[in-house]
Formats: structure tokens, sequence, C-alpha cells
């Protein structure tokens, strides 16, 4: 103000100075008048103000040169000039009407503004005139260019505009667009870059104005402004270049511009924090623009207006970002933090307060909210207003606080009050941190019952725990040691645990294995107890790595001294009892074996006896011995299985086995005797069975019979047997099957099936004689079957029936693969035609005497040995047929003998039959090894010795009369297998139609047999009989059968006084036929 | 075509027998009572195979088959199977000179019958 006032002072004095000036002027003018106009014209033209004379039109009559330079008019164009078409545009309306109102002889001081040819402003301020010229009124206008010093008024305007806009504009692009239309209004600027520079030679333009470029429509380059901007930031000061300089700048940087050039190009750098940040620059395109230094300086306070607003923005931003920082961190906190003013209300909390704060009192807390209002119980807020009243004196207050939740779990806070101080001192609000140490008090609380809990075991403990060094010092001891070994704990502790131990060498073995494996377990110690008693414990021991530097011992310890005696005398009496059972066993195989000997004297004596003429009584007698006698043997033979499975000296042959004729063989033991006990006996073999499996068929079979026979033997007349065989799991060859042997018999109760299995029991005691037998038959096969890789079971109704049933486990085999095993084992038989010779090495009398008595009886020559030294020197002077060799024999037994003979070499060397009492069928494997030929079981029975001969040798045996015995023999009424095997080939209507056709023929051939024996025609009824024979044996109709062949034979040896009785048979046997079969064919 | 079987039996058992399971083998059986018979139906048809009894009145098997053998055209060379209850009265022997090819012993086993005539029927082609 004091500038303007001063400006405002001068020109009033310069207004005076024209004014004494003008009227020397007018008088020299009036004067000029008188002389001469052109004289005037110098006049006006040599004075450097704005002289224009103008009619009311605003015709311009006049204009001094000093004018026509200045707007750059020539005098002819001045002659159509209107003054007003040289006004300003902005001023043209004011002027004119001041114009119109300036009366005449009035003038008036007048400011305005003219336009240049070129279109620039010239501001102006003189006076104007208006004067009476020939009737019209004449306006004379003297001013004087104001132009410069209008500038610098406004541009002082502008510093202080654009000072205070840096103040109240906080957007920065706003403020940069209000820099540029302060600068467009005063400076005609249509050019105008703020670039601010992110890294060196990249520039953001913040603000842009192109005159060009808009009037382009298309985008420049901007490579001289890019050009000069970094110009202008090299140099670090304002720079003012025209056209000229940027050619060489481009040139000095070898840069081509493709950019139209500017005529003049004012930039400043733009700092911030004395750092060049950016270039604010000016630029113009026509030659009539023009900026001068003034401009320049503008342009450099701006920036450093702009550097101003940007630091102060950045100090904002500073700000902001520093709030937002501190609140993140009170509201994400993980600590409760709040705060209160004098009246105990909120005056800010965070988040996790919030929550928390509804979690305790089931409400949102509020700015503002009072004590009273959090909480209803007053001794909760008498304890605050205490907490926070003790804060407010200026003391930092912390305690630890149990809350409890809404739903009444307890919560633990540690809280810390803290008074917040004004400068001044004054304490109008408390700060609030709180943490949540609820889990914390929780595991103490744990831990402190924990170890209650471990301390109340310690000291309870009944085995004792102790823990040591690794030097074996004790540091901790359970009180139990004083019941055990009558220490107190404290008498223990930094003793060394190996003093009590009783032996050095355990403890040595101890270490070394707690270094290997870190545990010992089970380790058994002797311990001296303070009694001076000695005590076994059993520890458990291990390291324990507590610390990290060192390791620890720890064990528990169990006396177990009472424990150990007791163990011990069982040991000791288990061990009696097994040798017991071992003797007993051993004892009863010997018995057994021994007892077998003398059988064989026995049984075959019988056999003897039995082919002596004996009258019916005597049969009967010999029959029974005979009965009870072979009884006694399968007791026998029973025993002695069960005792070799239970030594696990039994092993199972793998031998090809055709399944079909194993149960055609068990079919053919037991079929009569399920007639005789009026059962039928079926079997079934599942379609999936292979035709040969690899098992033992003696013990299979073993088995089957045991079942078989079982069954039969339980069962009450018309009752029905049942055995199948199935297959129950396969896999590639190897096959499991399941044999069941259903019986409808009397059944076996729950608690009996539980016995069932077990040595020497049968069930139902009270009947024992009704079924005899050992009892051994089911131990035996179970035990088989278990060898077998098998089980075995029943499932009972008592009453309605057993099914038992077993499984075993064999692998099937190609019937060609068989073939050819066959073959290889198949025996060459030797044929001679004469009577056989045999010789008999036998050490006892009695069994010698029987075998002799049977084959010579059979037909047979026999040459006795009692020894094989004997035998040795009988077969190197006589040829054999036979050797039927003793295996028991002293001296020299009877494998060694055979040894002997073979070494021999006696051409024609006859095959050599072991006879011994080893019943086993393994063993027959094992004498063959040793070199014998064959083997057949003692005691020896008549028919088994003659078959055994005769299959080695092609003669006919002299006929032994054994008929005391045949009528073990007897045929089935109709095999009912035959048949079956017929309903393969026709179905059931074959078998029926087949039956009835045997039927009819049959009674036809025995009353034809029946007439022609009343004729005597026997040649005539003996070929009756032989159909009859041929065609009941096709049917299977064995009884039949065998009583023609019967009668037949008695015809052929003419034994004629034989035939009545049979023939009467044959009738018997034919209607029992009838019967069965009509059954047969209606079931 | 099916194969034709002359089945001589002088057991009506045996003949329904034969004839039945060999008819359900898909042969064409044709049934006699003795060796005369035979000789009767072989002079009136063609017969692939005889089965042959030996234990038969008017002519026996081995009669039967010795007239067989002794034809003079291809007929003598039909294969002869005997079937015995006795096969202790002749060997195998004397009944290859005979000109029997094969012999079932009774009891019948069907098994063994039917395999047996099998292979002789399957032989011939």
């Amino acid at each position: 103000m004091d500038l303007a006032d001063s400006d405002i002072k001068s020109l009033e004095k310069e207004v005076l100075r024209l004014k004494r000036l003008l009227s020397d002027k007018e008088k020299a003018f009036e004067e000029l008048k008188k002389q001469n106009p052109d004289q005037l014209r110098q006049l006006f033209d040599s004075s450097n103000d704005l002289v224009q004379v103008l009619d009311q039109q605003g015709n311009l009559l006049f204009a001094n040169e000093t004018w026509r330079n200045k707007l750059g008019f020539s005098e002819k164009e001045i002659a159509k000039l209107n003054f007003y078409d040289t006004l300003h545009p902005e001023f043209k309306a004011d002027t004119s009407r001041r114009l119109k109102n300036l009366k005449s002889d009035q003038h008036q001081d007048f400011e305005t503004a003219f336009l240049t040819k070129r279109g620039k402003s010239i501001f102006v301020r003189g006076k104007i005139y208006a004067a009476k010229n020939e009737g019209n009124t004449i306006l004379r206008f003297i001013s004087y260019d104001v132009t410069e010093r209008y500038r610098a008024e406004r541009i002082q305007n502008i510093f202080y505009k654009i000072a205070n806009l840096t103040i109240t504009q906080h957007r920065l692009d706003e403020l940069y667009r209000q820099i540029f239309l302060e600068l467009k209004e005063i400076l005609e600027v249509k050019n105008f870059s703020i670039v601010l520079r992110n890294h060196p030679k990249e520039y953001d333009f913040v603000y842009r104005v192109n005159e060009y470029e808009s009037s382009q429509d298309h985008p420049l380059t901007c490579d001289v402004e890019k050009l000069l901007i970094d110009y202008t930031f090299e140099m670090g000061k304002p720079m003012m270049i025209y056209a000229d300089g940027i050619l060489k700048i481009s040139e000095q940087k070898k840069q081509k511009l493709k950019d139209p050039l500017p005529t003049i190009w004012l930039g400043v750098p733009i700092r911030l924090d004395s750092t060049k940040i950016g270039v604010l620059s000016i630029s113009a395109y026509d030659e009539h623009s023009f900026y001068n230094n003034t401009d320049l300086e503008l342009l450099d306070f701006i920036s450093s207006q702009i550097g101003l607003a940007k630091e102060r923005k950045k100090n904002e931003q500073k700000i902001q970002s520093q709030a937002a920082r501190l609140n993140a961190i009170f509201e994400s906190s993980t600590h409760q933090i709040w705060s209160i003013d004098a009246n105990y209300a909120f005056t800010s909390y965070n988040k996790n307060y919030a929550d928390a704060f509804i979690d305790y009192y089931g409400i949102s807390p509020q700015v503002g909210m009072r004590l009273e209002d959090q909480a209803i119980d007053t001794r909760i807020i008498n304890f605050w207003k205490a907490k926070y009243d003790e804060a407010f004196k200026g003391n930092i207050v912390n305690f630890q606080q149990k809350q409890k939740t809404a739903s009444g779990a307890p919560v633990w806070r540690d809280i810390f009050l803290n008074p917040i101080f004004l400068p001044s001192g004054e304490i109008e609000e408390i700060s609030v941190i709180a943490n949540d140490i609820t889990e914390k008090k929780q595991s103490e609380t744990a831990l402190r019952e924990s170890e209650e809990k471990f301390r109340d075991i310690f000291e309870s403990f009944q085995d004792i725990y102790f823990r040591c060094d690794m030097k074996g010092v004790i540091s901790m001891v359970s009180p139990s040691i004083l019941e055990v070994a009558g220490y107190e704990p404290s008498e223990l502790i930094d003793r060394n645990i190996t003093d009590f131990f009783k032996s050095d060498n355990s403890i040595e073995e101890l270490f070394n294995m707690l270094y290997k494996s870190n545990r010992v377990s089970n380790f058994e110690v002797s311990v001296k107890t303070k009694g001076g008693n000695t005590i076994q414990f059993l520890s458990n021991i291990r390291l324990i790595h507590r610390k990290s530097t060192s390791y620890e011992i720890e064990g528990v310890a169990r006396d177990i001294t009472q424990l150990k005696k007791t163990n011990d005398e069982l040991r000791e009496a288990k061990e009696i009892a097994e040798r017991s059972l071992k003797i007993k066993d051993r004892f009863l195989a010997n018995m057994s074996h021994e007892i077998r000997t003398p059988m064989n004297g026995i049984i075959g004596m019988i056999d003897l006896l039995g082919s002596t003429h004996l009258d019916e009584e005597q049969s009967n007698y010999v029959r029974t011995t005979k009965k009870s006698s072979e009884n006694l043997l399968n007791i026998l033979n029973d025993i002695l299985d069960l005792s070799k499975i239970e030594a696990g000296k039994m092993t199972l042959r793998r031998e090809p086995v055709k399944i079909e004729d194993t149960f055609l063989k068990i079919y053919d033991l037991y079929s009569q005797q399920a007639f005789m006990s009026k059962n039928s006996l079926f079997y079934h073999l599942d379609e999936e069975i292979p035709e040969y499996i690899l098992t033992d068929e003696t013990r299979f079979m073993q088995v089957v019979s045991n079942l078989t026979s079982n069954a039969i033997k339980f069962s009450p007349k018309k009752g029905t047997i049942n055995l199948s065989i199935r297959v129950i799991r396969k896999k590639k060859k190897k096959y499991t099957f399941k044999i069941s042997v259903k019986d409808s018999g009397i059944g076996i109760s729950k608690q009996d099936r539980e016995k069932l299995f077990q040595s020497f029991s049968q069930i139902d005691n009270s009947n024992r004689k009704n079924f005899g037998g050992t009892g051994l038959g089911l131990a035996i096969s179970k035990e088989l079957v278990k060898s077998m890789g098998g089980e075995i079971g029943v499932v009972s109704t008592p009453g309605l029936g057993s099914t038992f049933w077993f499984t075993f486990t064999a692998e099937s085999i190609d019937a060609s693969q068989v073939e050819s095993l066959k073959e290889e084992t198949t025996l060459t038989r030797q044929f001679t035609s004469a009577i056989p010779k045999i010789l008999l090495v036998d050490d006892n009398d009695i069994n010698r005497n029987v075998a002799s008595s049977i084959l010579r009886k059979s037909g047979c020559e026999v040459i006795e040995a009692s020894s094989g030294f004997e035998a040795i020197k009988k077969i190197k002077k006589i040829h054999f047929d036979l050797v039927l060799m003793d295996i028991q024999m002293p001296d020299m037994d009877g494998v060694e003998t055979t040894k002997e003979i073979k070494k021999l070499k006696i051409p024609d060397l006859p095959p050599i039959i072991a006879m011994t009492a080893y019943s086993m069928e393994e063993d027959r494997e094992s004498f063959i090894n040793e070199g014998l030929d064959d083997y057949i079981s003692k005691p020896i029975k008549a028919t088994a010795l003659i078959d055994k001969v005769k299959s080695w040798l092609d003669f006919e045996p002299n006929k032994v009369s054994t008929d005391v015995f045949t009528e073990e023999s007897e045929q089935l009424v109709i095999n009912q297998n035959t048949l079956h095997q017929l309903h393969k080939y026709g179905g059931k209507e074959l078998i029926e139609s087949v039956l009835i056709d045997f039927d009819k023929e049959a009674t036809e051939q025995i009353k034809n047999a029946k007439s022609y024996y009343q004729k005597k025609a026997y040649e005539e009824m003996r070929r009756e009989l032989h159909t009859l024979k041929g065609n009941a044996g096709t049917l299977g109709i064995e009884q039949l059968s065998g009583l023609a062949a019967t009668v037949e034979k008695s015809l052929k040896e003419n034994k004629f006084e034989d035939i009545l009785p049979n023939l009467k048979q044959l009738e018997r046997s034919l209607k029992e036929f009838k019967e069965s079969y009509t059954n047969f064919i209606n079931t | 075509m099916n194969k034709k079987i002359l089945v001589a039996e002088d057991s009506s058992v045996i003949q329904n027998l034969t004839k039945r399971v060999l008819t359900m083998q898909q042969y064409e059986v044709v049934v006699v009572k003795n060796g005369a018979q035979v000789i009767d139906k072989l002079n009136n048809g063609d017969f692939d195979l005889v089965l042959l009894d030996i234990h038969m009145p008017v002519m026996d098997g081995m009669e039967c088959a010795k007239k067989i053998r002794s034809f003079p055209d291809a007929r003598k060379d039909i294969p002869i199977i005997a079937i015995t209850g006795n096969a202790n009265n002749y060997s195998l022997e004397d009944f290859k000179n005979t000109g029997i090819n094969d012999y079932l012993p009774k009891p019948l086993n069907y098994d063994n019958l039917v395999e047996v005539v099998k292979k002789y029927l399957t032989n011939e082609n």
C-alpha cells in the first residue's frame, strides 16, 4: 500500500508537471497556429505524449507520431481508423459512455486501453478535452502510456493472489489451474506447464496447456518442452530462452526436434526443501508476445509458492498418515485400550475393548457413557472409581482383575491406568490399557493343580520312582521306598544308587543299555534293604533330557521278590506237569507198541483157529474173540496215532488223489455198515471239485471215515447220512475244501459239543456201551485236520442230527501229470509158475508161527529164519520168490539185514517185504527208501498177508476158509453209488426202467433156477444164476449178485449140498431188493 | 447219420440198459437175443459195431464172432466187443484169436462201456 501511495503521489506530481507543460504547450500551440500548421504538427509529433484528435463519431482527425508508433499504424491508415476500433475491447463500452457524457469545453481525466495493430494492450492515462470547432465538437485526447506501471500493479496483485491461493487452495491441481488463469490474464500466457520429476529424465506433466496443440487437435511429442525442462533442471535456475537459444541447446544435446519451436520460453525450477522437484514453464509461439525478466521473477516466485504448497501438502499427508498409523495401532492392538474423563465417561476406546465390553456387559460401549451406565453393581463402580481416582492423582496404577463375561466365564485382565498430563500439568483424562491374561492364569492354575496331582501320585505311589544323575547320585526318590526297603527318602538323597545294588555286573549292563537305546525295560536287579535283606526289583529306566546341557536318569522299580518266588514255583510245577505228561505219552506209546506184538500172535492164531473145523458154538466164540481183539487193536492204533501227532512226528504226504475214488472207497467201506443200521449213505461231490488233488489220502480218509462211522454209529434206524465236499476258496491251483458229514441222528447238546474234540471224550457217558470206540477219533481228526491246514467243527440240533465238517487245503493237479506219476510208482510184479518159496524172517516164535501157518495153508513153501544172520545164510544157499522181513530184531534189524542181502548181489533177488508194528503210513516210505520193496503192518491178518503175497507173486492161493468171518462183508441190497453212475446216462427214468426190468427178469431167473435145481439140471441152473450175477452186479444189487455167485460157485464145484440154503437166501434177498427198489424209486 | 450198433444179449435187463445208455450217446441201437440173430441182422443191414455177450443161448458169442470174421465181404471187419461175466473162462488171448477186438467185463461199468464203444467208432473214421 505504501508503494501504491507513493505511486499515486508521484503520479500526482507528474500530473501537475504535465498540466504545467500542457499550458505551456497550449500557449505555444496558439502561437504556432498563428504561424504554421506544419510547425504545429511537428510540435505534436515530437511530443512523448500520445495525442489524438477525433470527432464525436470517433473518427480520428489526427494522431501524433508517438501514438502511431505505439500502436503500429501508418499515417495513411489513421485516416480510416475509428478511435473506438483502437480501444481494448474490455474498455470500449466504458470509454464510449464517458465520451458521450462529456460536454463542450469540459475536460476530464481519463483512463483507457488501446489495442495495438498486433493485438497488444496499451494502458494509457491522460486528459480529454471537448472543444467546439466550426459548430462541431471535437475531442482532444492527450495521454501517456502507463502499461508498464499497470502491469507492475497487476503483477504485484498476482503475487498477493498466488500467495493467498497457496494458502487457501488445498487441492494442488486446482492451485495449478488458478495459477494458469492468473498468468493468462496478466501476462496473456497461452502455453503453460508444471512438470514434476519422478525419476531422472522422467517427468510428470501435472498441468499443461498448449495453444498449438489445442489448435492442431493432435498431441505434440513434447520433445521441445522436455529438452528445455531438462535444461532448466540441469541449470537449476530460472531460464529465459529464445528460439535461437532453443536450437543451440538442441544442437548441443544432439537432439532433433519435431514439435514447433516457441519464440520464447521461460522456465523456473520448482524446489521442495531445496531439492529440485520439477519445472514451471511458460512459452509463446507468436513473435509479438514477449516476456521480460520481471515475468521470470514472477514465475520464480510462483514456483517457490508451488514448492511451499507441495511441502505443506507433504506435511499434511505426513500428519494424516501419522494419525492413521496411531489409529491403526490403537484399533488393532490386542490390548483393550480406552480413556475416560473426569466424569468417568468414555472419551475413546478401541475395537478390542468394545468387543470385550460386549462380552462382559452385553452392551456396546459409547463415547460419553458414564461408569454408572456401564455397570449396575455398585461394588464394581466403586472399585473402578477408586482406581481412576488414584490415577487422577497422577499415579500410574497397575492391577489384575477378575471379571465375568455375560455368559459367566471368568476372564483375567492385567490393567494399567495412565494419567494423561496436559502441557499445563493438569489431568483431564485417564488412559487405560488392559490385557487378557485368562489363558496365562488358567495355565498357572492348571500347572498348580497338575503339580498337586503328581505330588499326590508320587507320595502315594506303591512302586518306587527315582531319579539320579548320570553318575548315579540320587536326587529324588518316592516315599514308598520306606515301606519296600526300609529307607527314608532323605537317607537316600545324594547317595549313589549303585551303593544299594548287589552286583556290579548288572550296573554296568544297565548303563550300557541306557547309552545304547536311552531306555531299559524290565531290568531286574537285586537290591539290599536297610534290614540287610535282598529284594528283587523290576525296573523301567530311561534317560531324560530336561536341561539342555545335562541328562538325568529316571526310573520306576517294583518289588517283585514275592512274584518271582511264585513264578519259580509255578515254573517248577509246570515242568513237573510237562514231564509227567511226556512220561504218560511215552508210556502210552510204548505200551501200545508192546501190546501190539502179542496182539499179533493172538489175532493170527484166531485167524488160524477160525480156519479149523469148528462147530457153531465154537465159531461164535472165535468170532467174538476176533472182534474183541480187533477192537483192542484199533484202540492201540488210535493211541499210537494220537501220541505220534502230539509228538509232532506226523508228516503228511503229498500224492495225487482222485477225490471221487476216495469217496467211492469211503462209500464202499461204510455203505454196508450204514445198511446194517438201516441207514442210507449218500455222497455228493460239488461240480467245482478238481479231479485230482495232492494230499495224504490215508489221513484224509481217516478223518472222513471217522466222521462217517460216528454218524452211522449215532444215527437211529432209517436215517440218512450225507457226505459232501465242496470248494469254498480257490486261488489258482490252491483249493480250500469243505467236507460235511450230515446225519439225522441224535444230535449233540451245546455243552457236549465243547468237549467233543478232546481226547478220550465221548458224550453221554451213560450210553458209552451203546457206541463203543475209544473216543479218540475226533481228537485225532482234529489234529489231522489241523496239520492239513484246516479246521474242524460241528453244528448240531439235539434230536435232529449233526453236521460235522472240516476244511483242508490242497493243490489240484492235472490228470495228465497224475498218469506219469503213477507210471513211475508202478511196481513190477514177478511171475513164477511154481509154488512160491518164501523166506520168513522174525525173531518172535509166535509171530513166525502165525505167518508161516497162514502162508503154508494158502499153498506156499515157507522157510523160517529167526535172525538176520540166519536169513542171510539161507538166502545165499536157496533161491526164494519172496522175503518177509521183520524190522525189529535184536542184533541185526530188518533194515540192516536187507542192506546186507542187497550187498550179496544175488541174481534175481526176491522182493523183500517189511513186517512191522510201525503202523504209520510214512514208515512205508522210509522202509522203501532203506531198500525194502514193500511193507505189511503187524498184527498180521491172514487175508492181508495173502493179498500182499499175491500182489507180488502170480499164484492162486489155496482157499483158506475164513467162513467164520465172512458175514462181516455182507453186501448191500442196492449200491446206490452204482445207480448214481447210471443216473449220468439216463436220469432217474433210466434207473427206474432198468430196475423194473431187472425185477422182472431176476424173479424169472430165480424161479427157473429153483425148477432146474429140482430137475437137477445143474448146468442150466448155473447159466441162469451166472446171468443173474452179472446183471445184479451191473446194477449194484450187490447182495443178490454175491449170492448168485456163491450158488454158481457151489454148482461149479459140485457142492450141491450148499445150494438149497443159499437159494433160500437168494429168494429172501430178492424180496428185500423188491422192497428197497420201490422205496428207492419213490424217493 | 448216427452210427449203428448191434447189441447181442440174452438178458433183457442188460439189453435195455445198453440200448438206453448208448442211445443217449447218439447211437442207433438194435438189440438181439442170440448169435444167430446177430448173423441174421448183419445179413440184412449195415452196422458199425457189434456188442456181443459171450454167454448166450443158441449161438454163443465166441461162435458168433468166428462166423462174422469168416464173412466173405467187408462185413467181416466190423469191430466186435465182447461182454462177459466170466473172463476166467477165456483169456484175452482167446478173444484175440477169435477176432474179438475188446471186451467189457461184467458187472458192466457204464463209463467203460461208453468209452470203449466210442474208441472203436471214432477210430474207424
